[in-house]
């Protein structure tokens, strides 16, 4: 990874910039909340990606390395599948 | 023959040429995003079972937070070319990226400051939001207003934190780049406070989707 990668920075982030004015106007679509949801949860990852390939280098690294990073996820999968139950409770404000 | 015998060693080794300094910062980050996971999952439950919700836009300020957004970003770029011109040898730059990356995370910090001021002094526009939002007689919005206010507060407090963090961090480190401890050849702390910056960037981009998009 060493060497000089300016324009590959300078490109990722305008193309992060573009997304995040791209979700701005996702919010404004006349489309149903859950397309809505899946769109900018999309844009997210898709941030969040060119983030963690460019900015931190993960492209460089070992595919162990890159494997050991993705193991949080089932983790949280299951988090977010127990805290599931709770759904019905309500909440008064 | 040793030469020979030290590249078979690095391509066998499962993390390739990264640093024990590296590997750690990556394990916090593994460690600090299922801090994140828990935050974020939990607050998308207590959403699912919360009566009402505003709706994007009716209470937060979302220009103003996609700026700090956009900021944050060029905070990502300014910290990757500090990394980028030590490692051509180039003290100078290092210290002018590290200080405008400090400078952007201070800024961050400062609008998100007058963020919270403005909610917690409350003012008759605020009123009016927190009344479209469905809070009836809320003249600020506290954590304790709603539980939308304790998702909010949680959630982007936890974020700041770490946005001060690092910049307590980004500012040791320019310290000591300014006596010139940093060269082509030892950088490697550099790379290690870019992970752990771009990380916070990474962050909240997902805060930024899932508190004021969705």
């Amino acid at each position: 990874m060493e060497g000089d990668h300016k324009k590959t920075y300078i490109i990722n982030a305008v193309l992060l910039a573009i997304l995040t004015v791209v979700e701005l106007g996702i919010i404004e679509l006349p489309i149903p909340k859950s397309a809505q949801v899946v769109l900018l949860l999309a844009f997210a990852v898709t941030k969040i990606m060119l983030v963690a390939l460019v900015y931190m280098h993960l492209r460089y690294e070992t595919k162990f390395l890159r494997r050991l990073l993705l193991v949080p996820i089932p983790l949280a999968l299951f988090l977010a599948w127990g805290v599931i139950y709770d759904l019905p409770f309500r909440w008064v404000n | 023959m040793n030469q020979t015998a030290d590249t078979i060693a690095v391509r066998r080794d499962p993390f390739g040429t990264a640093t024990t300094g590296k590997l750690g910062m990556w394990l916090f980050i593994i460690m600090d995003g299922l801090s994140f996971g828990g935050i974020l999952i939990g607050g998308a439950a207590l959403r699912a079972s919360a009566p009402s919700w505003p709706a994007p836009g009716e209470m937060l300020n979302i220009p103003l937070t996609a700026f700090n957004t956009f900021l944050l970003i060029c905070t990502s770029f300014t910290m990757v070319m500090a990394l980028n011109s030590i490692q051509k040898g180039d003290q100078k730059g290092l210290v002018k990226f590290l200080a405008a990356t400090m400078l952007g995370g201070l800024l961050f910090l400062g609008i998100q400051v007058w963020e919270y001021a403005h909610f917690i002094g409350g003012s008759q526009e605020l009123t009016a939001s927190l009344e479209a939002a469905g809070f009836v007689g809320a003249t600020s919005f506290l954590p304790s207003t709603s539980i939308f206010g304790a998702v909010f507060y949680a959630t982007t407090c936890f974020h700041g934190l770490h946005v001060l963090s690092g910049v307590i961090y980004i500012s040791v480190i320019l310290l000591q780049a300014r006596k010139g401890t940093y060269s082509a050849e030892n950088h490697d702390r550099v790379e290690i406070l870019g992970l752990f910056w771009h990380f916070v960037d990474l962050i909240w981009i997902f805060v930024f989707t899932v508190i004021y998009l969705i």
